[in-house]
Formats: structure tokens, C-alpha cells, sequence
């Protein structure tokens, strides 16, 4: 609550599920910026501002990133491995957002130090209030080390 | 060089008898010598006296002719000198005349002052007789007689030397001859009653030390040698019976051996059925792992992949609710449609799901397929999407005949020719080649093209079930999943090949040439 602009990554691979995560997140009026990103590769190039991404103005350190888990080129759980791996990134706040329920992605996520781990809800109504008691929690009562 | 035992003997033998020989001669010789001395002695003593006698009555009568009797010796022819003394040894005749003067020898002039018998010596060269002359006064005592002279008589011994030389020669010769004929007779009884037997004892002792069996010797008399004649046939016989019994042996050990080789070939054969058996096993255990962990993600993927789309249906159908209620209508229809696509998609899924269930458990039995005809049949199915996409399709001519599930390969051609040209990225011309190369005589088929081409980071996933590189891209995510699922239930290998993004990719795959001789069978089984 310093003022800073607060924004979300959502790496999503599937434009439906992530049209509805973007318009549930632009209700809660939490966060000023959403970076929507299509594929692993896209999402490790914002948060290391690489290629396209380099503008540090414009792609600012996301304060949580949503990752689904079945993304194109490198996979979630890879992307999440990467993070939690890299003493410049490690500290921010990653929530695995997926379709999947299984047992074996659950504790991988874990096992990379994922800081949160929810399931995509089918019902539209508790999707949309999923989405916005995530983004409360981790933008308003979540204290940041930064 | 060896000396044989012949030899020795022959040799031992001779020496022995010359030695014995030599010694027996000399003294038959010495004897025989002796004879002759002795018997010459006698006689020179006897013509001494009796010449003596002859002259005794010319000596006391001083009458020279009665004394010339002395002549009368000359019939003995081995007289050399014949002398008629008187006392004081003056002599009055001589035979021959010529040796009047020869001086009597002073052994017997100092003899005959002691004695009255005859005296006989032998100077070396001769042997004399001196004999005194008596004069009998018979008017006296029976024994009253004096000497009134001596006889002197010289013998020359060459006649008994001659004798004797003769006698020695005979002898030496005599001697010669029955030394060689008892040597003969010598080493002829050694030879047969001991060389011989020893010579074949030990000829056929050479025998057994060639590695042959020694051989039997004649058994001669019953000596030493007899005995070790027999017992050495005895040994023959044990040697020959113990030969006998080792070959016997040794016949059977050899079968023995066999027996067991062929065994431990049985054996080994057992064994490798059994390691067959379990390398079989342990493949079909393997099979079944591998094939529970793509059920497992199979469902994994299906239930994830399912669950989307629905979230989509609910989520914008939600969306097209609440819009409702507010009256705002600006994006119902976008919603509306999405929720359209979404279904449709879970539609196409739903096929395509059915599709991958099918293979491996719905097949047509594999026959020979021309490739270039399937090739032909494929592109004609896609001469739409060929012909929106421009794109130059060449086929190699002559592709090997392969043995497979015709319809499944006529799928495999089909996926990889549409994603050359979903992946066509903006180049143009579009060129896409169907071709074979045989590296190691198994067939191998690529698809080529000069599109997109895939990093090598993404080569391996791009098989996986519900994996797109690219999420904007239609299709399932399915197609090679499939192909690959085809490939590998026809025993083949699929794999992409691409320098990279940009650079174009080749699928290749292999399948079998050459229809596996149970084929027919397994493939009516399904």
C-alpha cells in the first residue's frame, strides 16, 4: 500500500479461460496492470525482461504471478522451477491457476516451492470468486518483502 | 659306436683262450725240451763208454791201429769231434783227423782227478762226453783196474733244436686252429643261448619305449634267461590286456563325454529358451508398465484437456447471464460464440480421443502397401488445404513397399502432410517432399518441408498428447500423439528432424519392409 502500481502476470496458454481471469481481475480494481503471456517461454522472457519485454518501464516486476500449469514451449511447472530458482525472482508470490486436480501436479508445484496451488473452479460463479479473494489476498493482506 | 655284447663276448672269449692257450703251449714246450736234453744226455753217455771200451785194449797195447776204431763213430751224424787221450791227456787220435789238436777242456782234466765215471756237460754250442779208459788186470782181484786214457765225444744238439723247432710250430699251429674253432664254438653257444634271447628281449623292450606293444620272445631253455624270457611275456600279456582295458576305458569315458556335451548342449539350450522366456517377460512387463503410465496420462490429459473447454462454456455463459441482468449486450454475442467454439471443440476432441482409442484396438490386418499409390490417395484427400495453401508436393518415385495397416498409414501421411502446411509459417513457395532413404535396408519415410521448423528443445514434445506449440493454432493437439501411436504399434520409430525455428522440419519414420512370418495371425487376433 505504498502507492506503487500494483500488476498481475497471467501466464495462460487458452484466450477463453484467460478473457474470463482478465475480466474478473478488472472488477476487483486491486490491480492497476494485468500482463497477459501466451507460453512459457513468454512468461520467463517478461519476468527476466528479455527480448520484447526488455522495456523496464513498460513490463514492470509483476507483485503476483497467476501460471497455469499445461502452457506451449516450457511447461508450467519448468516456468515455476525457474522462478523459485532465481534469487532475483524467488520472492514473488507465484499462485498455479489450472485445470488440473492431479495428485502428481499438486505436489510437483509444491516441490517448487509454488506459494499457492487452486484449480480452475467450472462453475462461473465461484471461478469469479476465486479470482477475486486471489487477488485480494495476495495484493492487499499479502506483505511483501519489497 | 656302440660294441655290442657279440663283440665283448667274442672278444673276452679269445683273449681267455690265447691267454690259456699261450700258457699250456710253454709248458709242453719246456717238457718236451727236456725229453730231448735228457735223451740226448743218455745217448752221448753210452757212445762215450762204449768207445771207451773199443779203444781200451789199442790204448794198453800202445796199438794206433786199434785206437783208429775212433772212426767207426762217424755213423752217428750228429758227432761233431771224437778225441782219444792219454793219461796225462796227450792225444792220440782225433775224428776228424784234422782236430788232433784240439785241448781238451780244463773242467774235465781236474774232474778226472777225483773221479772215474763219466762226466757230461753243455759248453752252450755242444754238449761233450768225457768217459775214462780202464785197464782190467784180471790176474788180480775181481776189481783191480786203472785208467790208461779218456775218451772225449762232442754232440752238436742241431738235430734235437730241429726237432724241437718242429715240434713248435706244430703246436703254434695245432694251437692256432683249435683256439678258432673253440672261439667258434664258444660264441656260437653264448649267441644262441644268450645273446639271441637278449637281443629280441630287447628289441621289443625298444618296441614298447616307440609306444608299441612289445612284442613275445621265444622262450628258450629253462635257464635264467628262460625265466626272464617267460616273465617277460608274461608282462607282454599284462601289458597287452592292460592296453586292451584302457582302450575299453577310454572308449567310454569318450562316450561318457559325449553323453555329457550333448547334455550341457540340451542344458544350455533349456537355458536359453528359459532366458528367452524371461527377457519375453520381462518386454511384456515393461509393455504393461509403459502402457499403464500413457493410460495414466492419457487420462491425465484427458480430464485436463476435457475440463477446459467446459470451463469456458460455464464461465461465458455465466458472463452471458450476468450481461443480461444488467442489460448489456455489446459482447453477448462474442461470449456467445466462444461458448459455440467450445463446444465444437470438445466435440472434436471427443473424436479425435476415439480415434486414439481405437488404434491398437480396432486394426486392419497388415498388407502390402504401395506407398507411392497411399501417397497419391492422401494427397487427393487434401487437395483442398493444398491448393488454399499453394503449396508443391513432390513424391520420390519408387518408395519400398512396406507391410502395414493400410488406412492407419494412409492417417500417418495425412497428419504430417496438414501440419507442413498448418506450420507452413510465410514462406513461399510451399514445398513439401514424401521420400525414403535405407540406411540399413529397413525402410525409412520422411515428410519434408521448408516451414516453421521446431526447436530442438521441443522436438520430443511435440509427440505428447494435447501438446501445440503454438496455442493459437486450431487442432486438438492430438494428430501426432496419434501418428506416433500408429508408428509404434507397427513396431516403428518416428522422430522429427529441424535445424531449428525457421529452418524447416522432417518427420521420419520407420516401418517394417518385410511381413514378419506370424503377421497374418497376430494381426486376425485383434
Amino acid at each position: 500500500m505504498t502507492g506503487e502500481p500494483l500488476c498481475i502476470l497471467l501466464v495462460e496458454d487458452n484466450p477463453d479461460h484467460a478473457e474470463l481471469a482478465l475480466r474478473n481481475l478488472e472488477e476487483s480494481k486491486l490491480a492497476n496492470k494485468v500482463f497477459h503471456v501466451e507460453d512459457g517461454e513468454a512468461a520467463l522472457d517478461f519476468l527476466h525482461r528479455r527480448n520484447q519485454y526488455a522495456d523496464e518501464q513498460k513490463f514492470p516486476r509483476p507483485h503476483l504471478v497467476l501460471l497455469d500449469l499445461r502452457l506451449p514451449k516450457i511447461d508450467g511447472l519448468e516456468v515455476l522451477k525457474q522462478i523459485k530458482t532465481s534469487e532475483e525472482l524467488q520472492s514473488i508470490p507465484v499462485v498455479v491457476l489450472t485445470t488440473s486436480t492431479a495428485e502428481r501436479d499438486i505436489a510437483m508445484a509444491y516441490q517448487y516451492h509454488a506459494n499457492s496451488y487452486v484449480s480452475k473452479p467450472v462453475d462461473f460463479d465461484t471461478f469469479s470468486q476465486l479470482l477475486r479473494d486471489l487477488d485480494y489476498y495476495w495484493l492487499a493482506w499479502n506483505k511483501r518483502p519489497w | 659306436m656302440r660294441r655290442s655284447l657279440n663283440h665283448k663276448v667274442t672278444g673276452f672269449t679269445a683273449l681267455l683262450l690265447l691267454a690259456f692257450g699261450a700258457l699250456s703251449s710253454c709248458f709242453y714246450l719246456y717238457s718236451y725240451r727236456e725229453g730231448v736234453r735228457k735223451e740226448l744226455t743218455a745217448r752221448g753217455v753210452t757212445m762215450a763208454e762204449s768207445l771207451a771200451m773199443s779203444v781200451d785194449e789199442g790204448l794198453a797195447s800202445e796199438n794206433v791201429d786199434l785206437i783208429s776204431h775212433i772212426n767207426k763213430i762217424s755213423y752217428a751224424q750228429d758227432v761233431v769231434l771224437a778225441q782219444v787221450f792219454s793219461t796225462v791227456w796227450i792225444a792220440y787220435d782225433a775224428y776228424p783227423k784234422n782236430e788232433m789238436g784240439v785241448p781238451p777242456s780244463e773242467r774235465a782234466v781236474q774232474y778226472f782227478k777225483g773221479h772215474q765215471k763219466t762226466l757230461f756237460f753243455d759248453d752252450g754250442t755242444h754238449v761233450e762226453f768225457y768217459s775214462p779208459v780202464f785197464y782190467h788186470d784180471y790176474n788180480k782181484s775181481q776189481d783191480s783196474r786203472f785208467i790208461i786214457g779218456y775218451v772225449r765225444l762232442q754232440l752238436s744238439p742241431a738235430q734235437a733244436n730241429a726237432a724241437l723247432g718242429r715240434a713248435i710250430i706244430v703246436n703254434v699251429l695245432l694251437f692256432l686252429v683249435l683256439t678258432a674253432v673253440m672261439i667258434a664254438i664258444l660264441t656260437t653257444c653264448i649267441r644262441r643261448t644268450v645273446l639271441t634271447p637278449l637281443v629280441s628281449l630287447q628289441r621289443s623292450v625298444g618296441r614298447s619305449l616307440n609306444d608299441e606293444l612289445p612284442q613275445k620272445v621265444p622262450v628258450g631253455e629253462d635257464d635264467e634267461l628262460g625265466v626272464l624270457s617267460r616273465s617277460f611275456n608274461k608282462m607282454c600279456d599284462a601289458l597287452e590286456q592292460r592296453e586292451a582295458s584302457l582302450n575299453e576305458q577310454k572308449a567310454l569315458l569318450e562316450e561318457e563325454v559325449l553323453e555329457r556335451m550333448s547334455a550341457q548342449d540340451a542344458l544350455l539350450e533349456q537355458a536359453g529358451h528359459l532366458e528367452e522366456e524371461v527377457r519375453e517377460r520381462q518386454a511384456r512387463e515393461a509393455e504393461l508398465e509403459a502402457k499403464n503410465a500413457e493410460l495414466e496420462r492419457f487420462t491425465y490429459t484427458v480430464s485436463h484437456d476435457l475440463k477446459s473447454p467446459l470451463i469456458t462454456i460455464k464461465g461465458f455463459a455465466g458472463a452471458v447471464l450476468k450481461d443480461l441482468a444488467v442489460r448489456r449486450y455489446n459482447r453477448m454475442d462474442g461470449d456467445l460464440r466462444r461458448v459455440m467454439d467450445a463446444a465444437d471443440k470438445m466435440g472434436l476432441l471427443l473424436n479425435d480421443l476415439l480415434e486414439l482409442s481405437r488404434i491398437g484396438r480396432i486394426t486392419n490386418p497388415p498388407v502390402p502397401v504401395d506407398m507411392n499409390a497411399l501417397a497419391a490417395e492422401v494427397l487427393a484427400q487434401l487437395s483442398g488445404p493444398i491448393s488454399q495453401s499453394g503449396a508443391q508436393i513432390t513424391v520420390q518415385p519408387e518408395l519400398p513397399e512396406v507391410y502395414a495397416d493400410r488406412p492407419r498409414i494412409a492417417e500417418v501421411l495425412q497428419n504430417l502432410v496438414e501440419n507442413a502446411i498448418k506450420y507452413r509459417g510465410d514462406r513461399s513457395p510451399v514445398a513439401i517432399e514424401i521420400g525414403s532413404r535405407e540406411p540399413d535396408g529397413k525402410p525409412v519415410f520422411f515428410v519434408r518441408d521448408n516451414g516453421l521448423g521446431i526447436a530442438p528443445e521441443y522436438q520430443e514434445t511435440v509427440f505428447g498428447l494435447f501438446n501445440k506449440l503454438d496455442a493459437r493454432t486450431e487442432g486438438t493437439g492430438i494428430g501426432l500423439a496419434l501418428v506416433r501411436r500408429i508408428i509404434d504399434f507397427h513396431g516403428g520409430r518416428i522422430w522429427v528432424e529441424s535445424e531449428g525455428v525457421g529452418m524447416g522440419s522432417t518427420f521420419v519414420f520407420t516401418l517394417p519392409g518385410a511381413p514378419a512370418p506370424a503377421a497374418t495371425t497376430a494381426g486376425g487376433e485383434t
